[in-house]
């Protein structure tokens, strides 16, 4: 016959044994979560600043070349008209020779006009110097001269408070993203730009009368598609948040919205 | 008498995860969930059924020994549906067959509703595997890492209830002729059963307090 007291023993035993079990479980299974979270919070710092590094070579890659373009060929072209000014008016009255030379010196003045045009739209110089209200309504002016869409701008706020550059380089390529879509994809006929600045409440809107879009289908489209990807990558980098409001045949209205705006400096 | 007090506490608190099921009312729940449901509801039909057996004066042990049997049936299905590993699914049937067959061993506690002896073979080989079918179950957890607060997780809560029970009584059951089946020390080892009982019913509480439905898509 056991004794009673090896019974009571070894139930103490193993209720003390139970009882470090259970709380080893729980300590060490949050201990575990908590490891998980930090991880993916660097995970998440990292790809965010990867993305930010990738955007800032994309920027740098950019201005080499619009200064390339300004710079070597815009110079060479401006250098080839002059000289070719200087040739006409070398040449006898002939008229078949100045018709030829006529269209030369169009051609020319085109192809500086468009060089200037592409290294614009590679680095905007507007919005380095003016800022994003005068850098975007450049834009709208500009894309106005296709037959497609129309385009306005409205304001409100302070013109003269500016954003930090890198957060206002990337609300302007959003805008042009979002302006790009609508040109291309919305088939309406209006698109309006409304950018709000302090001292009121920071915000930029984005709408067409277009035929709007299942914005969960596009979503599962691979890229290239609207380039959601894209804005929503962006926007991470300067902590802002979009919100779509589209439906068929019901346009689109695009809003973006800074987060800790006064913070921004 | 404090022991006499004691079981009949043990007996009452079954009421307690009943009350919290019929105020909570949730019944789309997972299979998992369903089997907590039955094991709550097989303690309380045993409460039932033994103590008016007992104040009737009729020979109650066999229904222990059933539920025992059916209890660790229930258990056994519970940790196949929680684990997910094939091999661990396959351990837990096959400690359900093992229960079985140690209870049929002593089959005379089963079938004779006189006797007045409890299985001699059940009662320690399921408590044993039920408490590897627990650690292993608890090494899942902290292996998947895929439940982010155990403390409103009810499964957690059922097998820590249940550790502690089974725990507690296993030298109890492991030494049964001396402890159990003696009718001069059996209050003795009775009281301990009882007050773990009380313990596991709390938990097994705050396991159907837990209990979440699932989504029923329309």
């Amino acid at each position: 016959m056991e004794s009673p007291y090896f019974i009571i023993i070894g139930t103490g035993i193993m209720l003390i044994m139970a009882l470090f079990v259970v709380l080893f479980v729980v300590y060490y299974q949050r201990k575990q979560i908590e490891q998980q979270m930090h991880v993916k919070d660097m995970e998440a710092e990292f790809q965010g600043k990867l993305l930010e590094v990738s955007m800032a070579s994309t920027e740098a890659e950019r201005r080499r070349i619009a200064q390339d373009l300004h710079d070597d060929i815009g110079a060479l072209l401006s250098v080839t008209k002059l000289t070719f000014n200087a040739l006409y008016g070398q040449l006898d009255s002939k008229q078949q020779t100045q018709q030829l030379t006529q269209q030369v010196r169009d051609t020319l003045d085109e192809t500086i006009s468009h060089v200037r045009r592409i290294s614009r739209e590679l680095v905007p110089t507007t919005l380095e110097r003016f800022g994003l209200p005068a850098a975007l309504q450049e834009f709208a002016a500009r894309s106005n001269n296709s037959d497609s869409l129309r385009i306005t701008f409205g304001f409100s706020g302070d013109e003269n408070y500016r954003l930090p550059s890198r957060t206002e380089l990337m609300l302007y390529r959003i805008a042009q993203e979002l302006i790009n879509n609508a040109m291309k994809h919305s088939a309406g006929q209006n698109v309006h730009i409304q950018l709000s600045l302090p001292p009121q409440t920071f915000g930029m809107v984005i709408e067409d009368d277009g035929q709007g879009f299942n914005l969960e289908n596009v979503r599962l489209l691979p890229s290239p598609g609207l380039g959601l990807d894209s804005i929503e990558g962006r926007l991470r980098v300067i902590n802002g948040k979009i919100n779509y409001q589209t439906a068929h045949q019901e346009g689109c209205r695009v809003s973006i919205e800074l987060k800790n705006i006064n913070d921004i400096r | 008498m404090w022991e006499f007090n004691l079981a009949r506490t043990a007996d009452i608190s079954i009421l307690l995860p009943i009350i919290i099921f019929f105020v909570r009312g949730r019944l789309h729940v997972p299979l998992t969930y369903k089997l907590i449901y039955s094991i709550v509801f097989l303690l309380f039909v045993r409460n039932i059924t033994t103590f008016i057996l007992g104040e009737l004066g009729i020979y109650n042990v066999y229904i222990y020994n059933w539920y025992n049997l059916i209890g660790s049936i229930i258990v056994g299905l519970l940790y196949y549906h929680l684990f997910e590993n094939q091999y661990l699914k396959g351990f837990a049937i096959l400690t359900i067959c093992i229960t079985v067959i140690a209870a049929l061993f002593d089959y005379e506690s089963l079938f004779n509703p006189a006797t007045t002896n409890f299985n001699r073979f059940s009662y320690n080989i399921s408590g044993c595997l039920e408490i590897i079918l627990i650690l292993i179950y608890f090494y899942q957890l902290l292996q998947g890492l895929l439940v982010p607060n155990l403390a409103k997780f009810s499964p957690f809560w059922f097998s820590a209830g249940a550790l502690f029970y089974f725990s507690g009584t296993i030298f109890s059951y492991i030494s049964i002729n001396s402890t159990f089946n003696d009718l001069d020390v059996r209050s003795q080892y009775w009281a301990i059963d009882a007050f773990l009982s009380i313990i596991f019913n709390v938990f097994l509480a705050i396991s159907v307090w837990y209990i979440k439905p699932v989504k029923v898509d329309n």
